[in-house]
C-alpha cells in the first residue's frame, strides 16, 4: 500500500513532464532514438546524436535522462567506466523517471558486471527489480514508445544478469536468464536486441545438447548475428559475432562438426574472409580463424570500441595459442593487454578480464618456457582474482539483518510475554509470585535434568572414555616395546654368545706362543712341538670357519625398525665426512634433495656410510664420490658413484646374483681387500625388508660397474607416499583432511622447488581422495597447484580443467547468490517489525513501570537471590571440564553460603555425582602418566640394546674380518720350519707375528667386551610346571607335571627351550632330577645316541650347531646370576638314546605370586 | 721330588695334549693315571685309583664353572690331595676367589708362560696359593692399586692438615649426623658454633679458591672421599 502511494506523484510527475515542451521534445526523442539506433553501427554517431539530445532537452528531464543513459552508454563503450558511472550518478541526481532510472540501473550493472564488482552488481539488479515491480503495475499506462524502452531495459537486465552467471560458472541461471530475455526481444520492433539475445546465445555456454548440437546451434545463431548486422552496418554484432566463431574454428573438433554440418555457410565465411590472412606458417584452419579476428579486430577499431578491440586481439592470440605459435599468440595477449591497459589509471579496471589475459599470458610464458614471467603473471591472475571476490559486504550486510531480526522478534516475543504477565500478574498478585519463586526453587533442586548437567555430564563420560582408551592405548604401547626389548635382549644373548666362541681362540693362541717361545730348548723334538702349533691353527681355524658361518646366517635375522623418514637427515650425517674426503683429496656430493621413505633409519644410515666407505677405499686421489637419490614410481633410488678402480664384470655378477659368495673373493684382483663384506651385508638388509613386508616388494639392491671407470652401488626404498595410500584406505577414516592438508604441503614444495612431476602426482593424489564436504579453501589451493604444476609441464588439458575448478570454485566460494535477495527480504521484515515494535515498547513501558512500582521491586529481589544461585551452580557445570580440579570444592563452596538452607541437598547430591567419577577420572589419568613413564623408560632401554647388538654386529664382523688370516699364515709359516729347520730368525718372525695376532685380536676382543650388557640377569622364583607348559604348547613335547620351583629368568629359560627345540627331535621328553640344591631339568631324546666325539664336541665352540653354544650362555648367564658357581648343562648316552640336562638352583615357591 | 700321580681334566682335546706334552717333557716325575674330559668321566676315574695331584680345568664342555663343584667335593673327600686349577678365565676375577674358597692350592691361567715345573713342585711341596705369573700379575696390579690408596689416605692427612677432630667431623656428617648430634659426642668437645667455623674452615683447606662458593656439607664429605681422608666402606660412628 505504501509503495503504491509512493508511485501515484511519480507518475503523476511523468504524464506532467511529457505534455511540456512538445516541440523540444520531439527533437530531443527523434536524437535519442537515433542515439540508441546508432549505438552498435557508428558509437560517434550516436554520441553526437545523444549530445544534441542532452542540449535541448532543458526543461524536459525525462528526455535528458534518457539523453543521459545514450551518452553513459558510449561512455561504457569507450571503456570510460569512471565516466560512465557519473553520468548515471547525474541521472540518479535529477531523474524521478523509474523507466530512465531503470535504464540507468541496467547500465550500472553491465559496468559492475564488467569491472567484476559482484556487490555492486547486486546492489543495481535489488534497486531495478524494485523499480521494475513498481513500472509493471502500471503497465497499462505506459506509451508505445515507453514500452519498447522497458522491453529494452527488460532485454538488457536478463542478458546482462545472464552474462553475470555465466561468468560465475552458474550455468542454469544464466540459461534460466537468458530465457525470460527470449519473451521481450523482437526483430521487428528492435533489431539491435534481437541481435544482441541472439549474439548471447550463439557466444557459447546458453544452449543446451550434446557438444555437437551445441556447436550448431550456436554457429546457427552467430551466422544469423553476422549476415544480418553485416546488412544493417551493425559493426558492433558484425565483429563479435566473427570474433566468435574464430573461436569456434580454431578449436578443431568442432571445426569438424561444422565442416560436416554446415559446409555451405562454413565455406562461405572461408571464401570471405581467407585473404585477411596471408600467414602460411599457419594450417589453412588457423589461418581461417585467425582471418575472422582480424576482421573483427578492423571492424571494433573502426566502431572505436577499445575494449572488444582488445577482447578480439586476445580472441587472435587465443588461435594462434592453440595452432602452438606461441610468439605470434605472445604478440597478440600484449598488444590486448596493452589496449586495455590505456585505461588502467581509471579507478575502474575490466578486472575479471584483465585477469584472463594474465592467464592466457602465464600459459604462453610457460610454453615458450620463461617459468619467472609465467609465474609472474599467473601470480597477477591470482590476485586479481581474488579482488573480484564479491560479497564480503553483502555477507555482513546480511548477517547484520538477521541478527536484527532475531533480536527484533526474540524482544517483540518478549514484549509480548510481559503484556500478558502484566495483565496476569494484576490478577493474581500473591499466586504469580509464589509461582514463580518456586519455579526458581524447583529450578534449583532440579538441576540434576538441566541441559547444564546433562552435558557436563557428557563432557564427563566423554573424559572418562577418552582417559580409558588413552590408557588402553598407553598399555598397548608399553606392551609393544616390551617385546621390542625382549627380542633385543634374546638378539643380545646371541651376540655374548658368539663372543664366548671369539674368546675360546686366546687359550690356543697364548699355547702357541708357548710353544714358539721353547722351540729352540726343543732341539729333535722340535718337529713334535711344530706339529702341535699346526694342530691349534687348525683348532682356531675350526673356530673362526664356525664364526663366519655364525655371523652371514645371521644376515636375514636383522631386526628392523621400520619408520618413516626424511632422507635429506641420512644425508645430514653422511655430509659431515666431507672433510674427511677432502684430506684424502677426494670430492664428496651429497644431494640437497629430499623424499620421504619407509625403511629403519639406523640400517639405512649404515647401508649409506658402507656404501660410502667402500667407494672411498677405491677411489683414487683426485675422484669422486656422489651420492643421489631419483624418485621413481613408488620407490626411492639411492645410489653411490664413484670414480675409483671399479669391478671386473665376473665380480659384478657374482654381488648381483648370488645370494652367499665368499667376500675375500671380491676385488681380489685390486691391492686392497674387503670389497664384499659391506656389500653383503647390505644385500642382507635389503633381503630382510623384503622378507618383512610386501610393502617393500621394491627394495632392491645392485651394482653397476666398469673396470678402471668407477662403479655404482644403488638401493631401493619404498617412497612413503604409496604407504600413506594403504592406510588411508585401510585404516584411517578420520583424519582423511589431515592427508589432504599433508598432501597439499607437498604439492606446494614439489612446486616451490620445480619437482613439477611430484607436484602433480601429490594434487592428483589428494584430489582423489577429497570428498566435497571438505574446506573449500583447500580445493581451491589444490586445483590451484596442480593448474601450476601441469602448466610448468605443458599439459593444456590438464591445466584448462584444474584452472576452470580452481576458478569456478573460488568464484562460488566467495559468492553467495541468495545473498541479494535475502538482504530484500531482511530490510522489509525489519521494516515491518519496527512499527509493531515501537507501539508494543510504548505500551509496555507504561504497564512495566506500573507493575514494577507497584508489585515486582522486593519480590524480585528473593527471585533474584534463587536465580544467582541457579547461575552458579549452572555456570559451574558449564565451565566443565575447564574447572575440573576445582569443580567439587566449588559445589562445595556454593552449598556452604546457601541462604535457603533447604536447597543444600541438590547441592551435595551434584557435587557426589562429581566426585566419584573425577576421582577415577584422576586415577586413569594418573595411570596414563605411570604407563607414558614406564614406556619412555622401556624404549631408552630398548635403544640402549639395539645399539649395543648393532654395535657388536660391526665388531664382531671386524674382529672376524681383521683375524681370519692370522691361522692359516702360521701354520703356512710352521710348515716351513718343519721342512727347513728351526732357526733363531724365523723362530723369531714366527713369535713377533703370533704375538701380533694376540694383541689384535685380545684388542678387538674388549672393545667387543666394552659393548655387552654388563647389568645382571634379574632371577626370579619360576614353576617348572609353567616352562614345561611353554615347550609342550609351543613345541608339543611330552612333559611330567612337577611343583619344583627354580631361581631363572623367564624370557632366557624359553630362549633356552627354543633352542634346544631347534636342534632336538620334537619326540623328545622333559623331566626333572634332583641333587643337592639344584634341580636338573632333563631332555630324554629316546634313539640312536650321539658318537663319542658328538659327546665331546657339543659345547664346544667346534660345535656344528650355534644353538647348543646359545644354551651354554644361556646357563653360564644364570649362573654368574645366582652367584653359585657350578651349574651344569651336560650330553650324555643313556640305554634308549640320550639326554641334555641343565641344572637351575631350585628355590621355594614365591610367597606373593 | 719324588714320582706322583696325576689325573687331567680338560675337554679340550689340544689343550690336553699341550698340557700332557708340558708335564712329559718337564716333569718327569709324573705320571698320567688318566684323563677325562668331563665330570663323569672323572669321577670314574677317580674310583678306578687316587691320584696325587689333580690338573683341573674350571670349564668342562657345557658346565663353564663346574671345576669351581667339583674342587670343593674333592676337598671334602680327599683333604690332603694337591689340586691345581686350570682357567681360561682371565677376566673373570670372581671365579678366581670362588675357586680358592672351595680349596684349590693353586691356579694356573691359561695365558703367557702355562704351566711351569716349579708351579708343580710347590703343589708337590705342600705350598698353598700356587699362582703362575700372569695370575700374579693380575694379583700384584689389584695390590698396588689398593695400596696406593691407602697412601694416598696417608698423604692426604699431611697435604690438608687433617685432625682427629676433623676426621671424626667429616665422618659423622657423612653418617648424616646433624651439627648438634656431632656437639653432643663425648669425643668432641666442640660447640656447635665452632663446628660451624670448622666446617668453613675444612671447605677453604679441601677447596681451592675459585671451587668454594655453595659448598655445603655434602659436597665436603664427597670431597673428603675423594680425597681418600674418610673410607666410605669404613663409616662407623663413635659412641655418644
Amino acid at each position: 500500500m505504501k509503495a503504491k502511494a509512493a508511485l501515484l506523484p511519480i507518475i503523476a510527475l511523468f504524464i506532467a513532464c511529457s505534455s511540456v515542451g512538445e516541440r523540444n521534445a520531439k527533437v530531443v526523442s527523434e536524437n535519442n532514438d537515433l542515439a540508441y539506433r546508432l549505438r552498435y553501427t557508428d558509437i560517434s554517431a550516436s554520441l553526437q546524436a545523444a549530445k544534441k539530445a542532452y542540449s535541448c532537452s532543458s526543461g524536459n528531464p525525462d528526455g535528458k535522462a534518457e539523453a543521459l543513459n545514450n551518452m553513459a552508454y558510449v561512455a561504457y563503450q569507450q571503456m570510460r567506466y569512471d565516466q560512465t558511472l557519473h553520468l548515471l550518478q547525474h541521472v540518479y541526481g535529477f531523474s524521478r523517471n523509474q523507466l530512465e532510472l531503470l535504464c540507468a540501473d541496467v547500465l550500472t550493472m553491465k559496468v559492475m558486471q564488467r569491472i567484476g564488482r559482484g556487490k555492486s552488481f547486486f546492489d543495481a539488479r535489488l534497486r531495478a527489480q524494485r523499480r521494475l515491480s513498481r513500472i509493471l503495475s502500471e503497465e497499462s499506462n505506459l506509451t508505445e514508445r515507453q514500452k519498447h524502452r522497458l522491453h529494452y531495459a527488460l532485454t538488457e537486465l536478463h542478458i546482462v544478469a545472464s552474462t553475470y552467471y555465466y561468468y560465475l560458472g552458474q550455468d542454469s541461471a544464466a540459461r534460466s536468464e537468458i530465457q525470460e530475455a527470449a519473451q521481450y526481444v523482437n526483430l521487428e520492433t528492435d533489431t539491435t536486441q534481437w541481435l544482441y539475445y541472439h549474439y548471447m546465445l550463439g557466444s557459447g555456454g546458453l544452449v543446451d545438447g550434446t557438444p555437437e548440437e551445441v556447436t550448431i546451434t550456436e554457429f546457427n545463431h552467430l551466422f544469423r548475428v553476422y549476415t544480418l548486422a553485416k546488412a544493417n552496418h551493425f559493426t558492433y554484432f558484425e565483429a563479435n559475432a566473427l570474433q566468435s566463431l574464430s573461436a569456434m574454428v580454431a578449436d578443431s573438433i568442432r571445426a569438424n562438426w561444422l565442416k560436416q554440418q554446415r559446409i555451405d555457410a562454413y565455406s562461405y565465411l572461408f571464401g570471405e574472409h581467407i585473404q585477411w590472412q596471408k600467414d602460411s606458417k599457419l594450417s589453412l584452419r588457423y589461418q581461417f580463424a585467425a582471418a575472422l579476428s582480424h576482421h573483427s579486430i578492423a571492424l571494433f577499431q573502426q566502431y572505436r570500441d577499445l575494449f572488444q578491440t582488445a577482447c578480439a586481439m586476445r580472441t587472435l592470440g587465443e588461435v594462434y595459442f592453440t595452432a602452438e605459435h606461441y610468439d605470434d599468440a605472445l604478440k597478440s595477449f600484449r598488444k590486448a593487454l596493452h589496449l586495455a591497459s590505456d585505461y588502467r589509471r581509471s579507478p575502474y579496471q575490466v578486472t575479471p578480464w584483465l585477469a584472463g589475459i594474465h592467464e592466457n599470458l602465464s600459459l604462453t610464458y610457460s610454453a615458450l618456457g620463461d617459468k619467472l614471467s609465467a609465474d609472474n603473471h599467473r601470480n597477477i591472475y591470482l590476485d586479481l582474482l581474488d579482488e573480484s571476490r564479491q560479497n564480503k559486504e553483502l555477507d555482513s550486510r546480511k548477517a547484520l539483518l538477521k541478527q536484527e531480526v532475531h533480536s527484533e522478534q526474540v524482544q517483540f516475543f518478549f514484549l509480548l510475554l510481559l503484556v500478558v504477565l502484566v495483565a496476569a500478574l494484576s490478577i493474581l498478585y500473591y499466586r504469580q509470585l509464589k509461582r514463580r519463586s518456586l519455579s526458581s526453587e524447583r529450578q534449583v533442586r532440579e538441576i540434576g535434568s538441566s541441559d547444564d548437567f546433562k552435558q557436563a555430564k557428557h563432557q564427563l563420560q566423554k573424559l572418562l572414555q577418552e582417559s580409558e582408551d588413552c590408557l588402553e592405548e598407553s598399555r598397548e604401547e608399553c606392551e609393544v616395546v616390551q617385546q621390542r626389548i625382549l627380542n633385543e635382549q634374546k638378539r643380545h644373548i646371541l651376540q655374548r654368545t658368539k663372543l664366548s666362541v671369539v674368546y675360546a681362540i686366546i687359550p690356543y693362541l697364548d699355547r702357541v706362543i708357548a710353544e714358539v717361545r721353547k722351540l729352540d730348548e726343543m732341539g729333535k723334538n722340535a718337529s713334535e712341538h711344530l706339529s702341535y702349533v699346526q694342530e691349534l691353527c687348525t683348532g682356531m681355524m675350526t673356530i673362526n670357519d664356525r664364526l663366519t658361518s655364525w655371523i652371514q646366517m645371521q644376515q636375514g635375522k636383522l631386526g628392523l625398525q621400520v619408520s618413516r623418514f626424511p632422507l635429506k637427515d641420512i644425508f645430514g650425517v653422511i655430509s659431515m665426512q666431507q672433510h674427511a674426503f677432502a684430506q684424502q683429496q677426494l670430492l664428496l656430493e651429497v644431494p640437497e634433495i629430499d623424499f620421504l621413505v619407509k625403511g629403519d633409519k639406523a640400517l639405512t644410515l649404515f647401508m649409506v656410510n658402507t656404501l660410502v666407505d667402500n667407494a672411498r677405499k677405491f677411489t683414487p686421489v683426485g675422484g669422486k664420490v656422489t651420492i643421489l637419490a631419483d624418485s621413481i614410481d613408488d620407490f626411492v633410488e639411492i645410489s653411490v658413484c664413484d670414480t675409483g678402480v671399479g669391478l671386473s664384470q665376473e665380480d659384478v655378477q657374482i654381488l648381483n646374483a648370488s645370494k652367499v659368495y665368499d667376500p675375500s673373493r671380491i676385488g681380489t684382483k685390486n691391492a686392497s681387500k674387503g670389497f664384499g663384506f659391506g656389500i653383503m651385508n647390505c644385500k642382507g638388509i635389503i633381503n630382510s625388508y623384503k622378507k618383512l613386508s610386501s610393502l617393500f616388494n621394491v627394495c632392491d639392491f645392485g651394482v653397476e660397474s666398469q673396470e678402471g671407470q668407477g662403479s655404482r652401488f644403488w638401493f631401493r626404498l619404498p617412497r612413503v607416499l604409496s604407504l600413506l595410500f594403504v592406510f588411508i584406505f585401510t585404516s584411517f577414516a578420520h583424519p582423511m583432511p589431515q592427508r589432504c592438508y599433508e598432501l597439499f604441503d607437498s604439492t606446494y614444495n614439489a612446486n616451490l622447488q620445480g619437482r613439477f612431476v611430484d607436484a602433480w602426482y601429490y594434487a592428483d593424489s589428494a584430489l582423489s581422495i577429497v570428498e566435497e564436504p571438505i574446506d573449500t579453501s583447500l580445493l581451491v589451493s589444490l586445483y590451484n597447484e596442480q593448474a601450476i604444476a601441469a602448466q610448468a609441464l605443458g599439459d593444456w588439458e590438464t591445466y584448462r580443467q584444474s584452472n576452470a575448478e580452481c576458478v569456478r570454485l573460488h568464484r562460488l566460494f566467495s559468492t553467495d547468490l541468495s545473498l541479494a535477495s535475502d538482504c530484500q527480504r531482511l530490510e522489509k521484515m525489519n521494516e515491518d517489525s519496527r512499527v509493531l515494535y515501537v507501539l508494543i515498547v510504548l505500551l509496555l513501558i507504561a504497564s512495566l513501570a506500573l507493575f514494577y512500582m507497584v508489585v515486582l521491586r522486593h519480590r524480585l529481589r528473593h527471585r533474584a537471590s534463587l536465580k544467582d544461585l541457579y547461575q552458579r551452580l549452572s555456570s559451574v557445570l558449564h565451565s566443565f571440564p575447564k574447572n575440573a580440579d576445582t569443580l567439587v570444592d566449588e559445589l562445595k563452596d556454593i552449598s556452604l553460603n546457601l541462604d535457603q538452607p533447604q536447597l543444600r541437598q541438590p547441592v551435595c547430591e551434584l557435587q557426589e555425582k562429581f566426585t566419584s567419577a573425577l576421582a577415577k577420572l584422576q586415577e586413569n589419568n594418573e595411570f596414563i602418566e605411570d604407563f607414558k613413564e614406564k614406556s619412555q623408560k622401556q624404549r631408552f632401554e630398548h635403544d640402549r640394546l639395539y645399539v649395543m647388538n648393532q654395535i657388536l654386529d660391526n665388531s664382531l664382523s671386524t674382529i672376524k674380518h681383521e683375524t681370519m688370516y692370522f691361522p692359516s699364515r702360521i701354520k703356512q709359516m710352521t710348515d716351513d720350519m718343519q721342512q727347513k729347520g728351526v732357526d733363531a730368525e724365523t723362530q723369531h718372525t714366527l713369535l713377533d707375528l703370533v704375538t701380533y695376532y694376540r694383541h689384535i685380536y685380545m684388542l678387538l676382543y674388549e672393545q667387543a667386551q666394552r659393548q655387552t650388557d654388563q647389568g645382571l640377569l634379574r632371577l626370579q622364583s619360576l614353576a617348572i610346571r609353567d616352562l614345561f607348559a611353554y615347550a609342550s604348547k609351543i613345541y608339543g613335547i611330552e612333559t611330567h607335571p612337577t611343583e619344583i620351583y627354580v631361581k631363572g629368568n623367564e624370557t632366557l629359560l624359553h630362549m633356552l627351550f627354543d633352542q634346544m627345540f631347534a636342534v632336538v627331535p620334537e619326540d623328545a621328553s622333559l623331566y626333572i632330577e634332583e641333587h643337592d640344591s639344584m634341580t636338573y631339568i632333563v631332555c630324554h631324546v629316546s634313539g640312536q645316541p650321539l658318537t663319542h666325539e658328538q659327546l665331546s664336541d657339543l659345547f664346544s665352540p667346534q660345535t656344528q650347531r650355534l644353538e647348543y653354544l646359545v644354551m651354554r650362555q644361556i646357563v653360564r648367564e644364570h649362573d654368574t646370576a645366582c652367584g653359585h658357581p657350578g651349574l651344569r648343562l651336560v650330553a650324555e648316552n643313556t640305554e634308549a638314546g640320550y639326554k641334555i640336562s641343565f641344572s637351575l638352583l631350585s628355590t621355594h615357591k614365591p610367597t606373593n605370586s | 721330588m719324588d714320582k706322583f700321580k696325576v689325573i687331567i681334566v680338560e675337554d679340550d682335546k689340544l689343550e690336553l695334549k699341550g698340557t700332557q706334552q708340558i708335564l712329559q717333557t718337564e716333569v718327569p716325575e709324573a705320571e698320567i693315571i688318566g684323563t677325562a674330559t668331563g665330570e663323569a668321566d672323572f669321577w670314574k676315574l677317580m674310583r678306578e685309583g687316587q691320584p696325587d695331584l689333580v690338573l683341573l680345568d674350571l670349564g668342562l664342555g657345557g658346565s663353564t664353572t663346574v671345576g669351581v663343584d667339583i674342587c670343593r667335593q674333592l676337598r671334602t673327600r680327599y683333604a690332603s690331595m694337591k689340586i691345581l686349577v686350570f682357567t681360561g678365565e682371565i677376566l673373570n676375577e670372581r671365579l678366581w676367589v670362588e675357586v680358592l674358597t672351595a680349596g684349590a692350592d693353586g691356579i694356573i691361567l691359561k695365558t703367557g708362560n702355562l704351566l711351569q715345573r716349579d708351579d708343580i713342585v710347590q703343589v708337590m711341596h705342600g705350598r698353598h696359593l700356587v699362582f703362575n705369573e700372569p695370575f700374579l700379575e693380575k694379583v700384584m696390579a689389584r695390590f698396588r692399586k689398593v695400596v696406593c690408596k691407602e697412601q694416598a689416605s696417608v698423604d692426604a692427612f699431611v697435604e690438608y692438615e687433617i685432625d682427629e677432630y676433623d676426621e671424626r667431623f667429616l665422618r659423622h656428617l657423612a653418617l648424616g649426623y646433624t651439627k648438634d648430634m656431632i656437639a653432643g659426642l663425648r669425643q668432641m668437645p666442640f660447640s656447635t658454633k665452632s663446628l660451624e667455623k670448622r666446617q668453613v674452615d675444612l671447605t677453604n683447606r679441601l677447596f681451592p679458591e675459585r671451587e668454594r662458593s655453595g659448598v655445603n656439607a655434602v659436597r665436603l664429605v664427597v670431597r673428603a672421599i675423594q680425597l681418600h681422608i674418610i673410607d666410605p666402606e669404613n663409616l662407623v660412628a663413635d659412641e655418644q
